[in-house]
């Protein structure tokens, strides 16, 4: 079968989420906020009233964690089903140290932009050329963004360098996402390292009996949320493959996330309770993973017109 | 009349007021009437390209004639704390405290909570959009995905008002009792415009041709046939938004680059919001009948003073205070504002607390307000608005309300999870900033030699037990007050030793009697378990004599 997509024509964005739970137990381990340990926060439930609620996953880090499914961690290459995608390879003295779909900020990566090697960057400079004056033209952009890295049209993008049209050239997230938990309970608890041998023994060495205390979290509703924005993705002018492309592609990297992604933490790790609901267009069914993988390799191949030759660019990192 | 409804999909609004650091935890409520325009621009560019502009212009010139109306829904407030990856640092002296990849800064990320279900009205009573206007601000305000951060995902359409205001322009009237001002930017009058764009026009030509006449002359040259060059007025021409249209479309970079300080075509209007106390502050447990007697900060900047100056910055944050709350003698030390030169009585007023907690440097993380007397409305007021000290006396900061309430809301062992330790509960109390006895000792004692070691602590011990009977708030912990030790002349800070000897024990202004200059290591040990906070002798209202537990 192939995906139709023509249900979203007339509708600005789709609107999904699922609920989750611990795979094991109830407990789960927060994410850990810089001098503030777990973000939680007063919020309101359905019915308006006030309850304490945590912030399981923040968009940023949502964002990271949507990329990170499309590569195959193991064998050091992008997943099967994308092959063929573009994106930027990063190598130093011959070695390849990271690409773009890896690194947080895309191919805003200092990786990228800040090697001696200026060759990709001067290029990339030559092609943004007429973005340097006037309002910054966001379907060129996004033209651009197409060749080298889509992955940076979906989860954003803020090329943050003078010499790139006076650092003005961003673009929000097509698709964001966060995970939040509601009605949430704090669970203390604690243990000691214990050493039978030396208990007195120096503790920064490793030696002697050495307490600790842990924090979990209990809720009864943790929900991850995703918005894809569709009306954001057509205000690019790309041809019709190509958005049919990235949407599919947005809608593979939350399916696999969910199938495969939600280890968030060593003693978070989550699974869906229910299948994914689209709250809107409540009349669009997300395709599953297995329809997804099938139809996208023709799909990157419909759209392979706009991407570089070759696919994968090479960036030589030099300090 | 015209209505757009909101709703808040994830129940977050996120937006930085114009003008103010994110790292205030300022929010901009409600949202002003520029961010609202500019969004409805954004949208255009990016979503609607095939709208004309004149279209655009049409509406935006009608949306900017007249100032909205709000009806705001019930909200509080709530933050996180992130690290940005920063610009990279090398340092060759120290390779230690370079960051090759970019040193992280600290940014604050803070919030409205509203529940999902509940509306945001914006409502402007005079303004009728012909169809094609309503048709089209209903088509970019359906593909509004996010309004503010890109974390307030939004639903927005055309609705009806059906509401009262509960945020409108204060229109020169006094705000009332159960209203609180706020600044919210929005376009300026339009028909002006032109006018001004024109005089600024020629006055900065002027100032031009003026500076380059003054150089030529420094430089002995004629200055008859001097005049601006074609770029000098193109430069001029483009640095000042053609018409409003343009201005909404600047951006902050471009402004600082113009040496704007506002928006041109913009101007600040006064709006009275229903004041609401945040949720966070209700959720504190109060006590039946009685008033908050905690406000707690945390604190944000680029340079963090150390806990050893915990009373210059306190001084500061009282400094601060004072002139919000207009001179409260909660904030001044005393009795009344009828008696403005009678001190107040039992240590009721406000305590500056400086904490470092769970900080590798030692630096001052939070500071807790804390008075017995408890805060009054007024008080209350002044500590939600305070927000940030500048200028002389130290780095800028920002301070970020984390809520007001008891002692018993803050107070724990668990520094990670932002609890307080100066509020917990402990048998045993240890100094965290020198005590700095108000009274005199007998004598000088050699602390080396045990013995008089022993007899230091007992003079010591009879001025604590004055200390404590002085103020209301810890006499009861007089009476289970078993003994008292001089600990060791140092401390640990940060994970190093410091002498208490380098800790500031001198306030800048003001008074306070003081009786030695040394200051002392205590250990208090009581008969049973009391609640913080404990602080005494010299300064304590400015975090000297300051104890967590042992």
């Amino acid at each position: 079968m192939s995906l139709d997509f023509s249900t979203l024509d007339q509708h600005p964005r789709i609107l999904m989420q699922v609920a989750l739970q611990p795979v094991q137990g109830s407990r789960f381990q927060p994410t850990g906020f810089p001098d503030l340990g777990p973000a939680t926060f007063k919020g309101f439930n359905k019915e308006g009233n006030s309850v304490d609620c945590l912030l399981v996953e923040s968009a940023q880090s949502m964002a990271n964690r949507l990329e990170a499914v499309c590569w195959e961690e193991g064998e050091g290459c992008i997943v099967k089903a994308l092959d063929g995608l573009p994106f930027i390879e990063v190598s130093e003295g011959g070695k390849v140290i990271t690409n773009s779909l890896l690194e947080s900020h895309r191919l805003n990566s200092p990786y990228i932009l800040e090697s001696k090697d200026r060759t990709f960057f001067d290029q990339l400079k030559e092609e943004l050329g007429g973005l340097e004056v006037g309002r910054v033209d966001l379907r060129q952009l996004a033209t651009i963004l197409i060749k080298y890295d889509p992955n940076s049209l979906i989860h954003g993008i803020f090329l943050a360098k003078k010499e790139l049209a006076g650092g003005r050239l961003r673009l929000p997230r097509i698709l964001s996402s966060f995970i939040e938990a509601q009605k949430v309970e704090v669970v203390a608890s604690g243990g000691v390292k214990n050493d039978s041998h030396d208990p007195q023994g120096d503790t920064k060495k490793g030696f002697g009996n050495v307490p600790f205390h842990r924090e979990e979290y209990a809720s009864p509703s943790i929900t991850a949320y995703f918005n894809l924005d569709l009306a954001q993705l057509r205000g690019y002018g790309l041809d019709e493959d190509t958005n049919t492309l990235l949407i599919a592609l947005s809608l593979y990297k939350i399916r696999k996330f969910l199938r495969e992604g939600l280890r968030l933490r060593t003693a978070c790790d989550l699974e869906p309770i229910e299948d994914l609901i689209v709250k809107r267009p409540q009349e669009f069914t997300v395709p599953t993973l297995e329809e997804l993988e099938a139809e996208l390799p023709g799909l990157i191949e419909a759209a392979s017109q706009h991407f570089a030759d070759p696919r994968v660019t090479q960036v030589q990192y030099k300090k | 009349m015209l209505t757009i409804e909101l709703k808040f999909l994830t129940g977050k609004w996120h937006a930085t007021p114009w003008g103010r650091q994110v790292n205030e935890g300022a929010v901009e409520w409600p949202p002003a009437p520029w961010r609202i325009l500019r969004t409805l621009l954004a949208v255009w560019h990016h979503k609607h390209p095939e709208v004309s502009e004149a279209e655009m212009r049409d509406l935006i010139d009608t949306l900017a004639s007249e100032l909205p109306v709000y009806h705001l829904p019930t909200h509080a407030e709530g933050h996180t704390r992130h690290y940005m990856k920063g610009h990279p640092k090398i340092d060759k002296k120290n390779p230690e405290k370079s960051f090759p990849g970019g040193k992280p800064d600290k940014v604050f990320d803070t919030f409205l909570t509203i529940s999902p279900q509940e509306t945001l009205q914006i409502h402007w009573s005079e303004i009728t959009l012909s169809d094609t206007q309503s048709e089209l601000l209903d088509q970019l305000l359906k593909s509004i995905s996010y309004f503010g951060r890109a974390e307030s995902w939004i639903d927005a359409r055309l609705g009806s008002w059906k509401s009262n205001a509960n945020a409108s322009p204060l229109n020169g009237s006094p705000a009332e009792d159960h209203q609180e001002i706020v600044r919210l930017l929005a376009p300026g009058e339009l028909d002006q415009y032109a006018n001004w764009r024109e005089e600024m026009v020629t006055d900065s030509r002027n100032r031009k041709l003026a500076d380059k006449k003054s150089i030529a002359l420094a430089k002995g040259k004629p200055i008859d046939k001097i005049k601006l060059s074609k770029n000098e007025i193109e430069k001029i021409e483009t640095s000042i938004p053609e018409d409003f249209f343009a201005a909404l479309h600047m951006e902050t970079s471009e402004l600082r680059q113009a040496g704007w300080n506002r928006l041109p075509a913009s101007q600040w209007v006064t709006y009275v919001r229903e004041k609401q106390i945040p949720s966070i502050t209700k959720s504190a447990v109060r006590k039946k009948n009685e008033l908050p007697t905690v406000a707690r900060y945390a604190i944000a900047g680029a340079v963090l003073p150390k806990l050893t100056d915990a009373i210059f910055l306190s001084e500061r944050v009282r400094t601060s205070l004072i002139s919000i709350s207009d001179g409260s003698p909660l904030f001044i030390g005393r009795e009344s504002k009828e008696k403005p030169s009678q001190p107040a009585h039992g240590h009721m007023h406000a305590h500056f607390f400086c904490e470092s907690n769970n900080n590798l440097q030692g630096r001052i993380t939070h500071i807790s307000i804390f008075a017995p007397q408890g805060f009054d409305n007024a008080a209350e007021e002044a500590l939600s608005k305070f927000n940030k000290t500048w200028g002389s006396g130290g780095h800028d900061l920002q301070f970020v309300l984390i809520g007001i309430g008891h002692p018993s809301d803050f107070g724990g062992s668990n520094e990670k999870k932002g609890e307080a330790p100066i509020f917990a509960q402990s048998k045993i109390w240890v100094s965290r900033t020198p005590f700095v006895p108000a009274d005199r000792l007998r004598r000088q004692y050699r602390l080396e030699d045990p013995l008089e070691k022993s007899r230091c602590e007992k003079d010591l011990a009879r001025i604590i037990r004055k200390e404590l009977e002085r103020r209301n708030w810890l006499d009861q912990h007089y009476t289970t007050l078993d003994s008292i030790t001089l600990m060791d002349t140092k401390t640990k800070l940060g994970g190093h030793e410091t002498s208490w000897l380098n800790f500031r024990r001198e306030r800048t202004k003001g008074g306070g009697t003081k009786g030695n200059t040394s200051g002392f290591g205590i250990k208090l040990k009581f008969s049973q378990q009391v609640e913080g906070p404990i602080a005494l002798g010299y300064a304590s209202h400015f975090g000297l004599g300051l104890f967590v537990p042992g």
